[in-house]
């Protein structure tokens, strides 16, 4: 608080989204307290500042259209072109119940890691064996060998075009 | 009234974002979804290269969070935290590139841009990035955090605080003291 006003009520006074009455009150408490005056005018020249250079950034560091055209076109084709994605949401769908939906994910993560040093997205058809192994390894330590087991024998299933 | 700025903040990009947003979260058809990767396309790539990730790295993790965002965007659960949940997707791949790379993780080290605009100061002369890295500086990491978010990302309080999950008041703090700081690194500089 300053002077009767919180942080968030002088920074909304200073970004123009402060409504009436309370942009009346710092407005007429500002005509009779210096400390706040140089105080405001600081938080403007902040604001000023770091808009223009964060600006000059992103002009600076701006990536051409044709580039963007490109990377868009080739996230679509990795899209189309990720059958595992299926094939890895029932294998998580499978194991939450087991031992928690971020367990689950974390434990999907390490064993892509483990597999392919990649994230899952980044998994391939040949990284598929060795990513349900190591999944079933890692669920076996957090939950148990049964556990272990229906996920090492639902990753063999899933692979096998079943459904699960 | 404060003073009005010369200077605006871009809003055309931003309303471009928006409207994609709400057509995928509308329809949901693969379509939308294409025109929502373009338009948030060069927000995650400037997101991934302020911190530091080279073009080929930038791009990969762009098309990782945008997978991501395909998979999961019937979870999110606040419309209006669309951006945020995208921008927290894009923090966890950053998180796990590193972690690939073997480096030592520590959240402050991910979103303290300096050492890679300065880098990258050095091999493209005549940029501004040099000047931004030296006014983030003057900062803590939990303020530089806030305001890469706030000017770069261009995200509101509320959308700061679910990306960091913190309270909105602690982001509202952290930026009234960052731009106090950077009000008084820039009257030291003048001087």
């Amino acid at each position: 608080m300053m002077h009767g006003f919180s942080e968030a009520q002088w920074m909304a006074y200073v970004d123009q989204e402060l409504a009436q009455p309370d942009r009346a009150r710092i407005e007429a408490h500002l005509k009779e307290c210096p400390d706040c005056r140089r105080m405001c005018g600081e938080l403007l020249t902040g604001h000023r500042l770091f808009s223009e250079s964060a600006l000059r950034l992103e002009e600076d560091l701006r990536v051409a259209d044709e580039e963007v055209e490109r990377v868009v076109a080739l996230g679509m084709m990795r899209l189309n072109e990720a059958p595992l994605l299926n094939r890895i949401d029932q294998l998580l769908s499978a194991l939450a119940p087991i031992c928690g939906s971020a367990a689950a994910e974390r434990s999907m993560k390490m064993a892509a890691l483990e597999a392919a040093n990649s994230s899952v997205h980044g998994l391939t058809e040949s990284h598929w064996p060795d990513f349900v192994s190591h999944l079933s390894a890692n669920v076996a330590l957090l939950c148990g060998c049964a556990a272990g087991s229906l996920i090492a024998r639902t990753g063999a299933q899933l692979a096998a075009g079943e459904v699960v | 009234m404060p003073a009005k700025f010369a200077f605006e903040m871009p809003v055309a990009a931003l309303s471009r974002e928006q409207e994609a947003i709400e057509h995928y979260q509308d329809s949901r058809t693969d379509a939308a979804f294409e025109a929502l990767f373009r338009a948030l396309c060069p927000r995650l790539l400037l997101y991934f290269t302020v911190r530091g990730c080279d073009a080929g790295v930038a791009e990969d993790l762009t098309q990782n969070v945008m997978l991501n965002v395909y998979r999961h965007s019937g979870m999110v659960r606040d419309r209006s935290l669309f951006r945020a949940w995208v921008l927290r997707i894009a923090h966890n791949e950053l998180v796990q590139h590193w972690k690939r790379l073997g480096r030592q993780v520590q959240t402050i080290d991910l979103d303290s841009c300096t050492a890679a605009l300065l880098e990258r100061a050095a091999t493209h002369p005549g940029g501004c990035a040099v000047e931004f890295a030296e006014a983030m500086e003057q900062l803590l990491p939990q303020e530089r955090q806030v305001i890469l978010l706030r000017y770069v990302e261009q995200l509101e309080y509320r959308e700061i605080a679910a990306v960091l999950e913190v309270p909105i008041g602690t982001v509202q703090w952290r930026a009234f003291v960052a731009r106090r700081k950077m009000a008084g690194y820039f009257r030291r500089r003048v001087v």
